[in-house]
């Protein structure tokens, strides 16, 4: 049944203008969102009365794109990427200064001494620091070690003086010792480097113990 | 891309700007459609002072006129798909999508009236200065002149009711209140408006798009 299309037309005209209410209103909506013909008539009300409008622009505050950023979910996005921007700066900052120091690191250290039995043979490759504070070993084809006994390194004094501990030489991997003030006096003075094979744990009397196995010259630079 | 296929050249005359930049904003809409935010951004610089003029209009209230705004421009973004360039104009449709939407809220909020006198007040302000102040790009020129020419020739009583409702978003009963006249003679008025509107609108023929 096609209600008369003078009441729609009536109607949608209200319904336009705003002075349909209440529930009458609600009914007519759902009448809009059915009827194809309802809404040409709605539509041609609105064609019809807007030019009534003479409101003035007024600009709205930039909360309100904001609010409609945030309520359409485009503004958490952005927001959050804004909050974490100085960590994420900090971080990378962070990465850079790091990185650069593990490069200073790096670069910093000098080879000190090659621990072979025989040329292209190296047993453990040896490192310090320019100001001499540290030494690195790193076990490249360490000689064998027998069952509770270790391999200490030994700064041979070029005067002939007692050899000075420079700590044990690892297995595998590398090894890095903080050089005490002796042991940095020691090395300066040292022209050669020794291996002595010791109990597990190191030489118990502080002086080479067990058979001396390689004596090799230090690198000096300048 | 936007920006040079929406910007009006001002040299251009009114009518034909109107339709351009219509179109313009036609093709925003259909971008948000497709999900564009940069379109939708565009969209929202272009016509939200406009519809907060309205919602201003009509609220009365900036703070309330703004929440609404809000409401309006998450309506234009969910259904930007269902706007038919075909059918007509994006303003018509945007201020419409605004005015259904207070009326909604008024109806929600129970908005208290403003007073009575200045309301009549504020809208016989607006008819003294009604045509060489009225907001430009929104409606077609031709259409608005004969929307004015057939509105003159209404009565006062319908003149006065009808832009009450309009532009105020004022129900039957407030508008009584607000004219102290009786509701049934508000009623007829607005209703016999609208009818003349109409009918002196369609005898005229409408400009060939």
């Amino acid at each position: 049944v096609q209600p008369d299309a003078e009441l729609i037309d009536r109607l949608a005209a209200e319904y336009v203008l705003g002075t349909l209410r209440g529930p009458a209103r609600r009914r007519f909506e759902r009448w809009l969102r059915a009827d194809a013909n309802v809404r040409a008539t709605v539509r041609a009300w609105e064609d019809r009365l807007t030019g009534l409008n003479r409101a003035p622009p007024v600009a709205p505050s930039a909360d309100a794109w904001r609010g409609i950023e945030t309520r359409l979910g485009f503004a958490p996005r952005r927001s959050a990427a804004t909050r974490w921007a100085p960590l994420a700066l900090a971080a990378s900052l962070l990465l850079a200064v790091g990185g650069g120091w593990l490069v200073w690191r790096e670069v910093r250290w000098q080879p000190a001494a090659e621990l072979a039995a025989a040329p292209g043979a190296t047993a453990w490759r040896v490192e310090i620091v320019r100001d001499g504070s540290e030494l690195r070993v790193a076990a490249e084809r360490p000689l064998p070690l027998p069952a509770n006994a270790a391999h200490e390194l030994w700064a041979l004094p070029d005067d002939g003086g007692a050899p000075v501990s420079l700590g044990l030489l690892p297995q595998a991997g590398t090894r890095v010792v903080v050089l005490t003030a002796t042991q940095r006096a020691a090395w300066s003075r040292a022209t050669k480097l020794a291996v002595s094979r010791e109990p597990a744990g190191g030489s118990p009397t502080g002086q080479p113990t067990g058979p001396v196995l390689l004596v090799v010259p230090r690198i000096v630079r300048a | 891309v936007t920006g040079t296929t929406v910007d009006a050249d001002p040299a251009r005359p009114a009518a034909t700007d109107d339709a351009e930049a219509d179109a313009a904003l036609a093709a925003l809409l259909a971008r948000c459609a497709a999900r564009d935010r940069q379109a939708f951004a565009a969209f929202y610089r272009r016509t939200s002072s406009a519809v907060l003029g309205t919602l201003v209009r009509m609220m009365r209230r900036r703070a309330v006129a703004e929440d609404l705004l809000q409401d309006v421009y998450v309506q234009v973004w969910e259904r930007a798909g269902d706007f038919d360039a075909h059918r007509g104009r994006v303003m018509t449709w945007v201020l419409s999508l605004a005015r259904y939407r207070a009326i909604d809220a008024m109806r929600r909020d129970r908005l208290e009236l403003v007073e009575p006198q200045q309301l009549v007040e504020s809208m016989d302000a607006d008819r003294a200065r009604a045509g060489d102040d009225a907001d430009e790009g929104t409606v077609d020129e031709g259409e608005r002149r004969r929307l004015e020419r057939c509105f003159a020739r209404l009565s006062d009583d319908q003149q006065r009711t009808v832009r009450l409702a309009f532009e105020e978003g004022r129900s039957h009963p407030e508008i009584a209140l607000a004219l102290a006249r009786p509701l049934g003679s508000v009623k007829s008025w607005i209703r016999r408006g609208l009818q003349s509107l109409k009918e002196c609108m369609e005898s005229c023929s409408p400009m060939p798009n």
